[in-house]
């Protein structure tokens, strides 16, 4: 699973963190997402699918 | 799902967010059938939020807010029409009528038409007057937005308080007029409504509160003043209406469709049988709530879809969100997730008003019904994750 982030789109909703806490983080200042599980493994995939979908700006994108 | 799934054609009224996103869900949650959207605009899917900020401030255009490309749409094959207006419904045939003359047949339909925003008759026509819902009515206002020019909100809602924090930053002179004494006191509490007039004030926002406005001056058909109820008039190069939205809805009088402020359709998201509802314009049964809902939040339109496209493919669940909200004005990002029970006590939990960051929280017993923060994204986390886990266990409660 290959997951690319277009952060100029994240407005810091924090829906990825709440909902993958163990692939998604935020930066302090704006609370911007950024990853800190590159290669999460199969037991995650399912709550990252659930990020992505509810990342109210499309900021997430799954390849493979 | 009855019948054949690969023979059966699910019709998506309205291509925004949620009609989008719920073509998207059908195709992730491996719906084999057709799929055809049905847009009234001509642009390809876009992102409303920015309209009201990035679009004015010139941040983004429209290459930087759609929400899908025609290319993905193909890879998907999700067949998209624009530029088609429905006018009708034929349930009998199960059809949708086109403004073009045309029908569209159904076997399942997404209704998806979100609302438009309401409008002052005594301002309809006048050149410099806009209302803020589309990419054309966002690039209208920008073009007025020149350092400088004077700019009149008329209500001091989400839109009207987010313009005018873009407008301050492009240099014009804004004014906001209101009927409430306090803006967004009943979404947001007073204190907050308060203080966020204060942080608009410490940018020379003049509010006009408690005032309507009884006149536009206008010269040559263009916008020059506006006159209030107490006899003032601003003058203003450019006028925004704020006044909230109106569901999208007239193309389905006379169908059996039950409305009242928008689509009414059960926890499934079911308006009727084969029929669904999503997005702005879905008045839902809320079983957390134990009444219908309509939530105008861009998060609702991705999660109500989701729910939705999945009861269409046979996977039932019945929509049961805790809403979340957000607001960019200034450098403040303010953030709402639940809904604000008129029961519940709130307190500042994290920082008060006049900190850098604060945590609200609202509850009811050892129960949290919402938390509201400014800047706090990171400080919001525990109390959100505790709201969730209670709604969560509520909401299998509360299933039929």
């Amino acid at each position: 699973m290959e997951i690319e982030l277009d952060k100029p789109k994240c407005i810091a909703a924090g829906n990825c963190v709440m909902l993958s806490p163990e692939v998604f983080d935020q930066d302090d200042e704006g609370g911007i997402v950024f990853l800190i599980n590159e290669n999460p493994g199969e037991a995650l995939h399912q709550s990252v699918r659930e990020a992505t979908a509810a990342c109210p700006a499309r900021a997430i994108r799954l390849s493979n | 799902m009855n019948g054949d799934q690969t023979k059966r054609h699910v019709l998506i009224v309205g291509a925004s967010a949620a009609g989008v996103s719920t073509a998207l869900t059908l195709r992730d949650e491996g719906f084999a059938g057709p799929i055809t959207l049905l847009g009234a605009e001509e642009h390809l899917p876009y992102d409303r939020p920015p309209l009201s900020k990035q679009v004015l401030m010139g941040e983004m255009d429209y290459d930087n807010i759609t929400l899908s490309s025609a290319d993905e749409l193909a890879e998907r094959d999700i067949e998209i029409r624009l530029g088609q207006t429905a006018t009708g419904l034929d349930e009998a045939q199960r059809q949708v009528l086109l403004a073009s003359g045309h029908r569209v047949a159904y076997d399942e339909l997404v209704i998806a038409t979100g609302t438009s925003a309401r409008q002052l008759p005594a301002a309809v026509g006048i050149g410099g007057v806009f209302t803020l819902k589309t990419l054309e009515d966002a690039i209208g206002l920008k073009q007025r937005l020149q350092a400088g020019k004077r700019l009149v909100l008329v209500g001091a809602g989400f839109i009207g308080l987010e313009v005018a924090a873009a407008a301050i930053g492009l240099g014009l002179q804004v004014d906001v007029v209101e009927p409430e004494e306090v803006p967004l006191g009943n979404r947001l509490t007073n204190e907050v409504g308060r203080w966020l007039v204060e942080e608009h004030k410490a940018r020379g926002v003049t509010f006009h509160l408690g005032q309507v406005v009884s006149k536009f001056h206008t010269e040559r058909d263009e916008i020059c003043g506006v006159e209030l109820a107490n006899g003032i008039i601003v003058p203003a190069d450019a006028v925004l209406v704020g006044i909230g939205t109106v569901p999208n809805t007239g193309w389905l009088k006379g169908s059996t469709i039950d409305i009242d402020n928008g689509v009414l359709t059960d926890e499934f998201g079911q308006a009727a049988p084969g029929i669904y509802a999503v997005g702005d314009v879905a008045k839902s049964f809320h079983p957390g709530l134990g009444r219908h809902h309509r939530m105008e939040h861009r998060t609702n339109a991705n999660e109500q879809a989701h729910s939705v496209a999945r009861n269409i493919v046979g996977i039932r669940n019945a929509y049961c969100p805790l809403p979340f909200f957000w607001t960019d004005q200034y450098d403040n990002k303010i953030q709402l997730y639940g809904t604000i029970h008129p029961d519940s006590i709130a307190s500042f939990e994290v920082g008060s008003p006049g900190y850098a960051k604060w945590v609200l929280v609202f509850r009811r017993g050892d129960s949290i019904d919402a938390v509201l923060g400014r800047n706090a994204v990171k400080e919001i986390m525990p109390f959100r994750r505790e709201a969730r886990r209670r709604h969560l266990v509520a909401s299998v409660t509360a299933q039929p």
